[in-house]
């Protein structure tokens, strides 16, 4: 129990010191591999409350995280709406099509879920790339995504960016420790455990996934709205399934089902990722390597070497 | 004491062309103890799934209290008064005893689940498992995670489960399946305690606990209901002793 | 005609790629998301060695075998460690290794694209029904039927065959029997990349070999798979009829929607029928 919960201080302040570094280091590589990782993982912690604390693997998380980034480059380049209220409509969007998504894959469960959210994913990649060219750039995209406009401040000053970030970032801990924290957030994780118990117990199993699948995907939505406005700049390529695949890799690599784990395995991931890539141009297969020691031999992943827990612990 | 009549009217289930219960009619009476006994394979647990919801039925209506539930999912039914136990234990691992209740007191209590505070804060939750795991004889073991619990205790956990949403009807497959001899005292005594003011259907292979504690018998062979009555007639009844005892090893 | 020919072709083609996914699936109730990279390492071994020794007949012969080799190795050093786990474990490897696979053939093979021309004998075409018909495209129907033959007498006639069945329907008891589940299991997912392979040799000579082609293919073997029910070798075979008939057709008259539906075909079958259009259970999963 102790051992849990010095190896959880110390994670946190792992995290800590990552997010504090960059207000002090001028260099902008640094602040702007934490702005990516800070984005990321915003991302890995919404889909992990399918995946880690629901029990869902879901292959489709791209499409959620792409709309979002679609949605805030269109209202805001089109439609003139201010970034703060695109950012909320990132929100909503990624939220609404996780509904619609549900509504066909959470008729199925288990490897089933996982085929139809990839094969639901990969038909908006493709109706992004073709069928949708006026309105989503086709495989060219959008240039000139903005940035908020907010307090006369400058935010295309990537350390100014870089504030706004942790802010969004911050309160969507928080949140989620609240939510994961909850009666919600347990009976999330009864359904995981056994859901035949749990229908049983009185709880509506289906729109208990529905919800988890819904929160998620407003995480994504704004990671991707978030994501979209750093590069200033939006493709199809958000929503191909290597970027569910991405988001897989990272939580998996952090621990999946702990709270704090996902974002050690984003910024694991992209620290490879920036090393990797100065040395050889394989370096997503090494990452694929990577993943698969951490598959076999960390169940829980980094999370569970702080915690020292190796067990097969569904249910911390 | 009207709460708590179950009825099923001609249920048919079938798996894949099989009929695995095949046109149950029974009136179960409130404030009853029905023992469901038969063969391995006479379809006592599916007729317990039928009517917890967890088949599906391929014909026929179940009533609970006057009401048609037949098309209501398993939540809907445990949510107006129907509990069930299950014969394989479904208790959460890695959760401790009282974690284990007052996961069962949130769906009872709630049904929206609260979202905005932390769990520890509801000390009606609190309250509400804590009566029931005095209930169930464990609350020595409140904090221990429930894997580590006995098998009788991981058992006594599975009916206490059930027993929080307070059903008027309960349905037990085997309670005391895989529980000790020195256990099964202790164990009767306690769906004894909890069966007060419950319809209550008990599927147990020990004919000696259900002769005890049963009010009324129903008989199950190849997925019907050949005979029921009070223990005595049962025990007396000729064709179940034929049925019965004929396909028991 | 000429559709029917490529419809044919592609079916075949189609069901030596599921007809692997599916033997995993019932062997080790996991979909093997690494099937598509399999398939493309296959071609590129096989360009390899055609390229090496001129014949395309060796590498029909040698490339699915060495690709077998990978496929065993795979088995026993990764998806062997945990089996004891969630089958969602299993798929999680198996996604690992699209990725090494991809750019180990990156790093062999370099970026740029290959081609394996046809076999000499099948340069010409045949005229058949009033129409030039590619004659290769016969004979990838001919060698896909003998091959489906020759799979359909292994698993129900012949004695390996029924090692297999038992130990996908119930392991354990297959090992009291005192069969090797361990090796079987080796086996079937090398039989598996073995049939990836081939297809991936046989097709070499109709598309360009590149990196793409796996995820391309692997999205066709699962709606053929699901379509056909998991694990059901004669559903598999009449899915492959399904869908490559009526890509042939799409291909002619609708190019830009083959894609579109065809993932309409497999969200449709997962939803209503995830068992398979030919089963008769229920959604099960």
């Amino acid at each position: 129990m102790t051992r849990r919960i010095i190896g959880q201080a110390l994670m946190g302040i792992i995290i800590a010191v990552m997010i504090i570094v960059p207000f002090f280091v001028q260099d902008e590589q640094w602040v702007n591999l934490v702005s990516l990782i800070l984005i990321w993982a915003l991302f890995a912690i919404g889909f992990d409350l399918v995946f880690g604390v629901t029990g869902m693997l879901s292959f489709g998380h791209a499409a959620l995280f792409g709309a979002g980034g679609y949605a805030l480059t269109i209202l805001t380049l089109s439609y003139g709406v201010g970034f703060i209220p695109g950012l909320f409509a990132a929100a909503i969007v990624g939220a609404v099509l996780a509904y619609l998504m549900g509504l066909f894959a959470l008729r199925v469960s288990g490897l089933f879920f996982a085929l139809l959210t990839l094969a639901l994913a990969q038909m908006m990649y493709i109706l992004a790339s073709n069928k949708l060219r006026a309105i989503t750039g086709g495989l060219d995209g959008i240039p000139g995504v903005p940035r908020p406009d907010l307090f006369g401040i400058n935010f295309y000053d990537n350390h100014n960016y870089y504030g706004f970030i942790v802010a969004v970032f911050l309160i969507g801990l928080a949140l989620m420790a609240l939510l994961r924290g909850s009666p919600f957030g347990r009976a999330l994780r009864a359904v995981q455990a056994n859901d035949v118990r749990a229908a049983q117990l009185g709880y509506n199993v289906h729109s208990l996934r529905q919800s988890a699948f819904i929160v998620s995907g407003a995480y994504a939505g704004v990671a991707g709205a978030l994501l979209a406005s750093l590069i200033f700049y939006i493709s199809p390529q958000m929503l191909h399934w290597s970027t569910s695949g991405d988001v897989l890799i990272m939580t998996v690599l952090g621990g999946k089902g702990t709270l704090l784990g996902p974002i050690l395995g984003v910024a694991l991931f992209e620290l490879l990722k920036e090393e990797l890539s100065q040395i050889t141009q394989y370096w997503y297969g090494i990452l694929g390597l990577v993943f698969i020691f951490a598959t076999i031999f960390l169940r829980n992943g980094i999370a569970g070497m702080f915690q020292g827990d190796q067990d097969e612990g569904d249910m911390q | 004491m009207t709460a708590g009549s179950l009825s099923c009217n001609d249920i048919q289930v079938s798996f894949s062309g099989l009929k695995a219960v095949n046109g149950v009619t029974f009136d179960f009476q409130p404030g009853q103890l029905y023992g469901i006994i038969g063969p391995n394979g006479a379809g006592k647990t599916t007729l317990m799934n039928a009517l917890s919801g967890h088949a599906k039925l391929s014909g026929g209506q179940v009533m609970l209290d006057g009401r048609d539930v037949t098309g209501l999912s398993v939540h809907k039914r445990t949510r107006i008064g129907l509990g069930r136990s299950f014969q394989i234990t479904k208790i959460f691992a890695g959760m401790s005893v009282l974690e284990n209740l007052q996961l069962a007191a949130f769906a009872h209590l709630y049904r929206l689940q609260p979202f905005w505070l932390p769990a520890g804060r509801f000390p009606a939750v609190r309250e509400r498992a804590e009566s029931v795991l005095e209930e169930i004889g464990l609350t020595v073991m409140a904090h221990r995670p429930a894997e580590t619990l006995s098998h009788g205790d991981q058992r006594a956990l599975e009916v206490g489960l059930a027993l929080l949403s307070n059903p008027s009807v309960l349905l037990l497959d085997e309670p005391l399946a895989g529980v000790g001899h020195d256990q099964i005292g202790p164990a009767m005594e306690l769906i004894k305690r909890i069966v007060k003011g419950r319809t209550v259907l008990l599927i147990e292979h020990n004919m000696d606990v259900v002769m005890r504690v049963s009010s009324a018998l129903v008989v199950m062979v190849q997925g019907q209901i050949l005979a029921s009555g009070s223990p005595e007639e049962i025990r007396a009844n000729a064709e179940v002793r034929a049925a019965y005892l004929g396909e028991e090893e | 005609m000429s559709i029917i020919v490529i419809g044919l072709s592609l079916s075949f083609l189609l069901f030596l790629l599921a007809a692997g996914l599916t033997l995993i699936f019932g062997m080790l109730g996991v979909i093997n998301f690494a099937h598509g990279a399999l398939y493309m390492l296959g071609a590129f071994v096989g360009y390899q060695i055609v390229h090496m020794t001129g014949s395309f007949w060796l590498g029909l012969l040698f490339a699915p075998l060495i690709v077998a080799c990978v496929g065993a190795l795979i088995e026993i050093l990764a998806l062997k460690q945990v089996y004891d786990r969630d089958h969602i474990f299993q798929l999680l490897l198996t996604f690992g290794f699209i990725l090494v696979i991809d750019d180990a053939t990156k790093m062999i093979w370099g970026f740029d694209y290959k081609q394996v021309p046809t076999p000499e004998i099948f340069m010409a075409p045949i005229s058949m029904f009033g129409s030039q018909i590619p004659s290769y495209r016969l004979f990838v129907i001919g060698f896909g039927a003998a091959v489906s033959l020759a799979l359909f007498l292994l698993l129900d006639r012949s004695k390996w065959g029924m090692i297999i069945r038992a130990a996908s329907s119930d392991p354990e008891m297959a090992q009291t029997l005192g069969v090797n589940v361990n090796r079987v299991r080796t086996g079937v997912f090398a039989l598996g990349a073995y049939l990836a392979a081939l297809g991936g040799v046989v097709s070499a000579p109709l598309v360009p070999i590149e990196l793409g082609m796996g995820f391309s293919v692997i999205i066709d073997c699962f709606v053929v798979v699901i379509i056909g029910g998991l694990g059901n070798i004669r559903g598999a075979i009449l899915a492959s009829l399904l869908l490559g008939m009526t890509r042939a057709a799409g291909y002619t008259y609708a190019t830009e929607w083959v894609e579109l539906l065809t993932f309409a075909l497999l969200i449709g079958t997962l939803m209503f029928r995830p068992a398979g259009l030919f089963s008769t259970k229920g959604r099960s999963a």
